[in-house]
């Protein structure tokens, strides 16, 4: 059963100390899953760039009058573009935490279902944390 | 070396003929990489070109992969183990389970490492198996393993 909170007890967005804190926290996991997207993009965008200068690298070695004969270079090129595969362990990890980060804020959006009443029934999350947590990945 | 057991995987060793046989390497051959990281496809390519092989076709998930191996005739797949909706696992047992595919080498390139994972995919009857990060000596080694260079 909710208990009936006072308006000066909820403070300037409407919430109950509790759910103030709730979504406090949920503020916080929004930020941590933009973070991580955040990250999966940059990593892929790092790697795509690094990808298209070896390959220039290496189209240039094809095409110029030396031929074959850098072997050094070619070898470099090569190992760097291998080490883009960075962007893949990146990416697995991030969608790995993010899901961990949905889960969370989904049992949070469960404990508020069961959160004390506030007296006139508003809303206790902001849309901005709603989306977040709706958000594709 | 044998893993006995798994009904799949004798049914893939019974298909290479009575004590085995190799697969045969042409550098002509088709190859599908497949994998969901477009990057990670950008980087395979690369290397295999440097490998001589030229003749290249990519999938971002099993199902789709499947439907290219029944259309075309591949003479190795190369894939990733996450994937969805059909993981790089559950793709390879479609492969080794088809009459027409199950004789295609099969390279598992993937970031998982646990034991229970390896095991399961040798019982499946992958051919070799990389874990990521690698090199490019290591996907060579293991292309030659495959193909008994």
């Amino acid at each position: 059963m909710g208990r009936r909170v006072s308006a000066q007890a909820r403070g300037w967005d409407g919430l109950a100390p509790e759910g103030d804190h709730a979504a406090k926290e949920m503020a916080e996991l929004a930020v941590a899953l933009r973070d991580l997207q955040i990250t999966k993009n940059e990593a892929n965008r790092a790697a795509n760039e690094i990808l298209t200068a070896c390959e220039t690298i290496l189209a240039a070695l094809d095409n110029s009058a030396c031929g074959g004969s850098h072997p050094d270079i070619e070898n470099a090129a090569i190992e760097i573009m291998t080490a883009c595969g960075f962007e893949d362990l990146v990416g697995q990890r991030a969608t790995h935490a993010s899901k961990i980060v949905k889960s969370l804020m989904a049992k949070r959006l469960e404990a508020l279902g069961n959160a004390p009443e506030a007296e006139d029934g508003d809303e206790r999350l902001s849309q901005t944390c709603v989306d977040a947590y709706f958000a594709d990945e | 070396m044998m893993i006995m057991g798994d009904p799949q995987l004798a049914s893939y060793n019974a298909s290479l003929g009575h004590g085995g046989r190799k697969m045969s390497f042409d550098p002509n051959m088709r190859v599908l990489v497949v994998d969901d990281y477009r990057t990670m496809v950008r980087i395979i390519r690369n290397l295999l070109k440097q490998l001589g092989f030229t003749n290249v076709d990519e999938a971002s998930d099993g199902s789709s992969a499947l439907n290219m191996m029944r259309e075309n005739d591949y003479g190795l797949v190369i894939s990733d183990w996450n994937m969805e909706p059909m993981t790089g696992y559950e793709f390879l047992r479609e492969v080794r389970a088809d009459d027409e595919l199950q004789r295609t080498p099969f390279l598992m390139v993937t970031a998982e490492s646990k034991a229970e994972n390896v095991v399961a995919a040798r019982h499946a009857g992958v051919n070799s198996y990389i874990v990521k990060p690698f090199n490019a000596n290591t996907l060579r080694a293991k292309i030659e393993s495959i193909f008994g260079k």
